[in-house]
């Protein structure tokens, strides 16, 4: 990766998004970090990052579907039956099946266990690495930069 | 000559509606003859004595013979018989004997075929001789003589068949819809014989029929025509006995037995056997047919016994079922009392076990086990499973056996069973020979009712152990909840306080204390989650959460509306540009009014509002919060405009973990937690939650009872 990556953050709760954007912008002042807020404008997005690809993504696995808009469109069926508790873990797998994309690593950063995420016995994708969420925001930075540096 | 004696006779017979027709009959011919008498006579069955027996007989000079009196065929009329010609008397005269002290002289007999082809003689009685203008009258009156005689003897069957048919169709009218008692049916037979009395001149007529229930045992007598008093004479002989069988295909289905002939010829011929042959059948289908309706209304009792008896089973299973501890002996008994009921002739059940290592042991029995030689090896088969083959029972079926007594009997064994699990084996046993039609039946909807109250039995079993596990759970949860509530709320409070009382000592730049106040507001937002845990595991022990009431003004309602609206204005996404607007005035319309509330429940349920006033609103909309006043509560009304709520849906609203189908879908989040805990907290405070919805407009409010006493 090089020193001034592109790093996209899919978490729809700003509160966590902030400070987390802001640490990123600390730890690489000449990278450029952006957010997605929904599963919906993830899926909206997937085919734009074909120009663009980022070079990590650090995806939160609880994620709402859309913000409410008048005129919603309905969700996919998948969705609709696993509900948002899993929104992350499909995203993951939209990159993972993506021929452009399979390549970028996704870190999964969730309250989650990973023994949840992988309870139907379905290992997670290839490109998937799995970091639990703290009030330490240093752990996920290390994992970021462990990227940068074998990349 | 003739013409008119030929006209005569035909006439003569075709009025008779009788057997007394044939002797009219009779007596034209000797008025035709000239004579005094005649004796129309038939040949016997083979080797019986004497070979002819009387048919028919006129006499001038009083009635012919008695009863009790087989006149026999004198020499001139057996040479007749014999000869097939005319026999006249040479020499010596002959007589006849037609009685025990009286004789006629015979002036001629002449051969005679009947139309069944058996022959027969004329016997004229006369002092005078057969004269040659009255032989050739004879001989043209006995071309015609057999044919009349069979059409007086088929309308005189037919006659007695009409009134037997026109009496059973009065028994069926008399009782449409089921069978005749068998008292009723009886004097409608009595009936019957009365007629056959009556058109064979006879005394007694009996009608036997068999037993439905036993095909070797008969009715000893169903039926028989009253005693008759005939003008002609009584019969007094013993020996004078008919028996006509009622038979239908090759079932034989009774008799009919006659008896005291009083009229001529005072003794029964093959055709009054002949005669009664078709009736006899016409009885015989009625009969069968009369068995058929009673079995068949036996049957649809017996059905409705058993629907009705299973409903009382049921009810001891279903009242048993409720008991903490179930008791198998009353549901036993209670099934022991149906097979009883409906099945005829039943006399004992019981239940064996089929457990391995206990099988065939009685677990429970109504008038003792019944005797069972093969019951061991019944249970081996269902408890292996092999007593089945393509779903059917290969093992069970009723058998007639000895029972201990030595006598004949029935058994019947079903598995009580569902699907491969085996709780027992239901017998039930009879000490008649004739194994009741319904018995199989009947015994196997008991063993399957029994068998599935086993399953429920141990079901719900398991489904008590199973609740009182996730009640346990749910308590241990519940305690862990609160416990951590505890925790939480205290570190929470303190930081709250610390944060508060920083802002208010210094003095920041503008980023510093957005900063703060954010903090502030996370950790006021994280005590209410913190406290509505607790009223959450209140709730779910079935508690009703405690409510602290105090006496609120308009400025506490406002201070508590504004910091919430402060903490949700500054914790939402900037991006999302949803604002929070309060208006104070509305607010304070409350004046000098106080309201009753508890405060930490007021700011939790606020909260919630806003919470999901901001998850489900429209991006760029404003949240409206205001005051309303109304006759017995002030109202808190959180407005905002956003995802629709069916207002069909607006009572399942406050329902615990109901969600709105658009609010699934449009965004997937949320527990449906929210409006359930402020519902119950709004009425621990005797207030109430209020809802209104709009299309896109949702109106929340917190309807607050006013005070009515004052702050002390």
């Amino acid at each position: 990766m090089a020193q001034n990556p592109y790093i996209l953050v899919v978490e729809d709760d700003h509160l966590q998004e902030g400070p987390l954007v802001d640490q990123i912008n600390d730890a690489f002042p000449n990278g450029r970090v952006e957010s997605i807020y929904t599963e919906h404008e993830f899926r909206e997005q997937l085919r734009e990052l074909h120009r663009e690809t980022p070079d990590l993504v650090i995806m939160d696995v609880m994620l709402r579907w859309a913000d409410p808009r008048p005129g919603n469109t309905e969700p996919p069926e998948e969705v609709t039956r696993e509900g948002f508790y899993r929104a992350g873990l499909r995203c993951a797998e939209l990159i993972a099946a993506d021929d452009k994309l399979r390549a970028v690593p996704v870190i999964l950063y969730t309250i989650l266990e990973k023994d949840d995420l992988e309870r139907q016995g379905k290992p997670l994708p290839a490109n998937v690495t799995y970091v639990r969420k703290s009030t330490d925001l240093d752990v996920l930075l290390r994992k970021v930069q462990e990227f940068a540096q074998y990349t | 000559m003739s013409s008119p004696w030929l006209r005569r006779l035909i006439h003569v017979g075709l009025r008779q509606q009788t057997l007394r027709g044939l002797g009219s009959l009779a007596e034209v011919i000797a008025h035709a003859a000239g004579m005094s008498g005649v004796v129309l006579w038939e040949e016997a069955k083979e080797n019986e004595t004497p070979p002819l027996t009387v048919f028919a007989a006129w006499m001038r000079d009083g009635p012919y013979g008695h009863a009790g009196f087989i006149p026999k065929p004198d020499a001139l009329t057996l040479n007749a018989q014999h000869g097939r010609t005319l026999a006249l008397p040479s020499g010596s005269a002959t007589y006849l004997m037609t009685g025990t002290a009286c004789h006629r002289r015979v002036a001629a007999a002449l051969p005679i075929d009947w139309a069944d082809r058996r022959r027969g003689v004329m016997t004229l009685l006369g002092d005078s001789q057969l004269a040659d203008d009255a032989f050739d009258v004879l001989t043209e009156l006995i071309d015609v003589l057999p044919n009349l005689c069979s059409v007086v003897r088929e309308r005189h069957a037919l006659a007695l068949v009409a009134t037997c048919g026109s009496i059973l169709h009065e028994a069926d009218v008399a009782s449409p819809s089921e069978p005749l008692s068998s008292d009723r049916l009886s004097v409608f037979l009595g009936d019957i014989c009365q007629a056959i009395a009556d058109g064979l001149q006879l005394l007694n007529v009996s009608l036997f029929l068999q037993k439905p229930t036993d095909p070797q045992d008969f009715y000893p007598l169903f039926a028989h025509s009253r005693p008759t008093d005939p003008v002609s004479g009584s019969s007094n002989r013993d020996d004078a006995l008919m028996i006509v069988p009622l038979t239908s295909g090759t079932r034989k289905w009774g008799r009919i037995e006659c008896a005291g002939a009083y009229g001529p010829p005072f003794h029964f011929t093959a055709s009054d056997l002949a005669l009664l042959t078709p009736l006899g059948a016409q009885i015989s289908q009625y009969w069968s047919h009369w068995l058929h309706r009673r079995e068949t209304l036996n049957e649809n009792l017996s059905w409705r016994n058993l629907a009705s008896g299973i409903t009382i089973l049921n009810k001891q299973i279903h009242d048993e079922l409720g008991q903490r501890r179930p008791v198998d002996e009353p549901v036993y008994q209670a099934a022991f009392r149906v097979i009883r009921e409906v099945v005829p002739g039943c006399c004992g059940a019981d239940i064996r076990s089929a457990a391995n290592g206990t099988a065939g042991d009685v677990v429970s029995s109504s008038h003792g086990p019944c005797a069972d030689p093969d019951a061991a090896s019944l249970i081996a088969a269902v408890v292996s499973g092999t007593d089945q083959k393509d779903g059917r029972d290969t093992h069970g079926e009723p058998t007639e056996f000895l029972t201990a007594t030595g006598k004949e009997g029935w058994l019947v064994r079903k598995p009580i069973r569902v699907s491969s699990t085996v709780y027992g084996i239901l017998g039930a046993t009879g000490e008649r020979g004739l194994i009741p039609s319904n018995s199989n039946q009947v015994c196997e909807v008991i063993a399957d009712q029994l068998g599935l109250y086993h399953h429920l039995r141990g079901t719900l079993s398991d489904l008590r152990k199973a609740r009182q596990e996730v009640e346990q759970t749910l308590r241990s949860q519940a305690d862990a909840l609160e416990d951590l509530e505890h925790q939480l709320v205290s570190p929470l409070l303190g930081a709250t306080a610390r944060t508060e009382r920083v802002l208010r000592s210094g003095r920041f730049d503008s980023r510093t204390e957005m900063q703060l106040r954010a903090v502030r507001g996370l950790c006021r937002r994280a005590s209410r989650v913190a406290l509505s845990a607790g009223v959450f595991s209140a709730l779910s022990r079935g508690e009703s959460p405690s409510s602290r009431l105090d006496f609120l003004g308009a400025d506490d309602l406002l201070r508590l509306v504004i910091a919430n609206a402060d903490d949700v204005q500054l914790l939402i996404n900037p991006r999302r540009e949803i604002r929070i607007d309060v208006d104070r005035a509305s607010l304070r319309a409350l004046g000098r009014k106080l309201v009753l509330a508890d405060n930490s429940f007021l700011e939790q349920c606020i909260g919630n509002l806003f919470d999901n006033a901001t998850k489900y609103s429209y991006d760029g909309t404003t949240i409206e919060i205001r005051g309303v006043s109304a006759n017995d509560a002030f109202i808190l009304q959180v407005c905002s405009t956003g995802i629709p709520l069916e207002p069909e849906n607006i009572e399942r609203c406050t329902q615990r973990n109901w969600r709105g189908r658009a609010a699934r879908t449009a965004t997937g989040e949320g527990s449906g937690l929210g409006l359930w805990i402020v519902d119950n907290l709004m009425r621990s405070m005797k207030g109430r939650l209020e809802i209104i919805a709009h299309g896109h407009a949702t109106i929340v409010g917190l309807s607050i009872p006013y005070a009515t006493g004052s702050r002390g």
